[in-house]
Formats: structure tokens, sequence, C-alpha cells
């Protein structure tokens, strides 16, 4: 098994759904996304238009963050997840430095996004988080256990984020790769082998 | 153009900061000094190497945002270069103080005297090796620690870490003409002078190839930030005019006049600056590659 994920960067509007339901999902504090959605405008005008690029962890099957992790606090799961013990981690952010795609945050600051304090929300949620300790997309892995999929990718609102097992020829990934006019991994040069495809 | 937080596009290193620079400088300056020291028999120049070296490696663990857990950074040296340079630094640690304690013993308790190798026993020597090798690897591991860094194009190059351990060696060189050289010590000045003059022209020459080898986007931007933009004053008042040519004018002036202190004291203090300065822009000047 393999979780792997497939963007529709025709089908992505950059409505930001997904980053609202991830900070909904896993209560990330005031700067800290797990998710993004990248913007990039091509072309001239008066033919220019903006792409938008979802971004998020890519466990990646050669990850560099675990390589540099001097703790063993980063690891990968046989499932291909690449999870972070929180316990393990010291803030060395060497993860943060060693990683191409920009996915990780440390959680530092326990402010809530009011001024008059932490919401009940926000209590329940920085309760999961370990201050100190370097912090990113875990695929929902919490949801994957009951058998859902990531919370982003329930509430994309086009369907342009499609997720499954990229071993099982039958899944939704793989029939969307099948199907692809065109697809890509984000610095396939960088050898890192990431587990979230895009199609052009 | 440069990528904003949520714009497709390189962005600048900020993760890293001052501390991991001063960690950067401590080590690298106290392990080149441990070199030197050891080629030239200096128990002196050896105990002022292991307190930089420690005093990096403290900074580095206040820099930890948990340091209760800094223990833990020694558990995958199978991977990580962070665990093999607290490794290193660690049997660094150990064998440099034996070196230091037989060193100092053999030269009849002084520390500030230089000792010619011929009297040292054979077993001294074969630790003297081994303790030369674990302060070779303190002082390149943190060029091997960017090199590995793939998304930052600046610092995964053959270049870094030939660019730590040149900065290593003008950096503990600096250090020793600082310190009184005991007997013996017009020779010991002379040779340090002369490998001063040889590790800044080397240096030279490796940040020329840094900068007109610059291929990559990211790499290209990281340059123009030394040459044109933010960081063009550590970059040519730190680094090149009072890090290193105006010390290479001190020591050939000393050199040739076989003068006083005085030049080769300011040459020791400039050149310390400027490998600070080198240390301070190489971990500023790293630019993320774009994702996209």
């Amino acid at each position: 098994m393999h979780w792997g994920m497939v963007v529709d960067l025709k089908l992505c509007i950059g409505c930001n759904s997904c980053v609202d339901a991830c900070k909904a999902e896993n209560g990330t504090s005031p700067g800290i996304f797990w998710n993004k959605v990248l913007e990039q405008e091509v072309g001239t005008f008066p033919n220019a238009r903006r792409v938008f690029w979802p971004m998020r962890c890519m466990h990646c099957q050669d990850p560099p963050c675990k390589q540099e992790c001097p703790t063993g606090a980063t690891y990968q799961r046989p499932d291909g997840i690449v999870l972070i013990d929180s316990n393990k981690c010291i803030g060395c952010k060497a993860c943060m430095v060693a990683c191409p795609y920009g996915s990780r945050d440390i959680f530092e600051n326990k402010k809530g996004y009011f001024s008059e304090g932490l919401t009940p929300f926000e209590v329940q949620a920085y309760a999961k988080h370990v201050k100190g300790a370097v912090q990113k997309c875990t695929f929902c892995s919490h949801r994957l256990e009951k058998g859902l999929k990531p919370f982003c990718v329930d509430n994309c609102i086009t369907g342009a984020l499609i997720f499954g097992d990229l071993d099982d020829p039958n899944s939704e990934v793989s029939q969307a790769l099948r199907a692809a006019r065109g697809t890509i991994r984000l610095k396939e040069e960088l050898r890192t082998k990431p587990s979230i495809y895009y199609l052009t | 153009m440069a990528g904003r937080e949520f714009t497709v596009g390189s962005r600048p290193q900020v993760v890293w900061g001052w501390l991991v620079i001063l960690d950067f400088f401590l080590a690298g300056s106290g392990s080149g000094l441990f070199i030197l020291s050891l080629i030239m028999g200096y128990p002196l120049g050896m105990s002022v190497a292991l307190v930089l070296v420690l005093l990096g490696g403290s900074l580095l663990i206040v820099d930890l945002a948990r340091p209760t857990n800094a223990w833990r950074v020694i558990m995958r040296p199978q991977s990580s270069w962070l665990s093999r340079g607290t490794i290193s630094i660690m049997v660094f640690t150990i064998l440099g103080i034996v070196h230091i304690i037989s060193l100092t013993a053999s030269a009849g308790g002084s520390m500030a005297t230089v000792t010619t190798w011929a009297n040292v026993p054979g077993w001294e020597k074969i630790l003297a090796i081994i303790s030369g090798l674990a302060a070779a690897t303190v002082a390149l591991y943190p060029g091997f620690l960017l090199g590995s860094m793939r998304g930052i194009p600046l610092w995964s190059s053959v270049l870094s870490p030939a660019l730590f351990l040149s900065s290593a060696l003008i950096a503990g060189l600096g250090v020793a003409l600082l310190l009184p050289l005991g007997a013996n010590s017009l020779r010991a000045l002379i040779a340090l002078q002369v490998a001063g003059i040889g590790f800044i022209l080397l240096q030279f020459l490796l940040l020329l190839s840094l900068l007109f080898t610059a291929q990559v986007e990211a790499t290209k931007t990281s340059v123009l930030r030394l040459t044109q933009g933010d960081l063009k004053t550590p970059f040519y008042l730190g680094l090149l005019l009072f890090g290193l040519i105006t010390p290479l004018g001190f020591l050939l002036i000393s050199l040739a006049t076989l003068g006083t202190t005085t030049l080769p004291l300011a040459s020791g203090i400039l050149l310390l600056i400027g490998q600070l300065m080198l240390r301070h822009i190489l971990v500023k000047a790293g630019i993320f590659v774009s994702p996209v």
C-alpha cells in the first residue's frame, strides 16, 4: 500500500477550502499552514492567467527530512506516509531546511487567532501539538485509520484533490493517473520521489 | 520573481539564524586552531580550540526549540550530518583533552611552548593523527551539512565543504596569531603567516568559483544578493576587504619586514571578522529553489 494524492490543476480554482479544512481539522496555530495554495501567473497580457498549486507535505519516498533528522523523530510508515514523533523532536529545524517544498513548520507560539485568548477549540487543538516540535501534513492519518479521506480532499469543492492507494490499480488515484493528459511531480530532479502528482 | 509565502517562486532560507552562524564560526575556528596547534605541538592553542568548539556546541543547544531532548541528536549518524557532527565533536573533545595533557607533560608542563615533533614519542604521534582527523571532521561537517540540503543549490555544491574547511583554517590561524607562542615563537609565527597567505589565496579561488559557477536560478539570486543586494556590505567590506585583502597585505608586510607583533595581531583580528562574515553570508544567502 502506498498512499498518494493527485491534484488536477485544471480543476483547482484557488478557493483555499483545503487550507481552511486542514486548519479546522488539525487546529494549527496562526502562521502555520500544513496546506497552502501557491499562485502562479503564467503567460503575458492579454493572455495571462493564474495557476493554483495546492501544496502540502509530499510524503516523499526518499524524504530529505528523514535523512537529515538527527533523532529519528521523522520516520516513514510502510504505507509511505512520513510522520513526526513529536516526543523525539529536538527542534533543530534541520528538516525544515532540508525540505525543498517548504512543507514544515515549528510550533513555538501558543497564541491563538483572537486577542481575547485561546478559544475552546484552540485549547483542545493545541493540546495535541508539542511546543518546540516541528509539524506538518500527516495525510490525516487519524482519519485514514477510520476509513476516511484527508479532510482537505473531502472539502475540495471542485474535486481537484484525489486521494488513494497508488499501488492499487483500481483506486481513484491510479485511474486518474492513467487517464491523465500530462502528469508531473514537483522537483523530481532532487530525487525525493514525491507521492503527490499534479495533472497539468 | 522571488516568491512570497503564497506565490510561486524562490524564497530565502530564514530558518537558521545567528546562533547557528555563531556555532559554525566558533566550531570552525576551534577545529582549525586545533589542527594548526597540532602541527606546531602547541598545547595552549589546542586548549583554546577545545573551549571554542564547546562554546559553539553550547550555542547550538541554546538554539534548539526543545533543548531537554538534546541528547537525542546523536541517534542517526547513518544519515544525519547533525548526528555525525555532534559525535565528531564528542570524539574530538575526548581525544583533544588526552592529547593536550600528554603533550603538556612532554613539554615539561608548559602549555605555551611550541614543541618539536622529534621529541614526541610514537604513540603520541598516533594520538595526534587521530585527534587531528577528528578536528578535521568538526571543521568539515558544517559544509557537508549544508551541502546535503537538496533544496538550496548555493549550498548543495562540492564547494561547501571546501569553503568551510578553508574558513576553519583561516579562523583558527586568526586565533593563533592572537596567542602567545612562547619558545620557538618566531619560527612558528613565520610558519603561521606563510600558511595564512596560502589559505587566503585558496579561499579567494573558492569564492570566485562560487560566484562564477552559479547555474540555477536560485543560486544566481543568492550571488546577486552577495554582489548587489542586501548582503553586499558584509560581502565586500566584511569579508573581502577587511577579512581577506587587508590581512593578506599585513601578513605580506610582516613577513617581508620580520617586524613587530602589531601586524600579525591586526591580521588575526581581521581574519576572524572576515570568517564570521563568510559564515553569516553563506547561511543567509541560501535560497530555496522554487518548488514549481
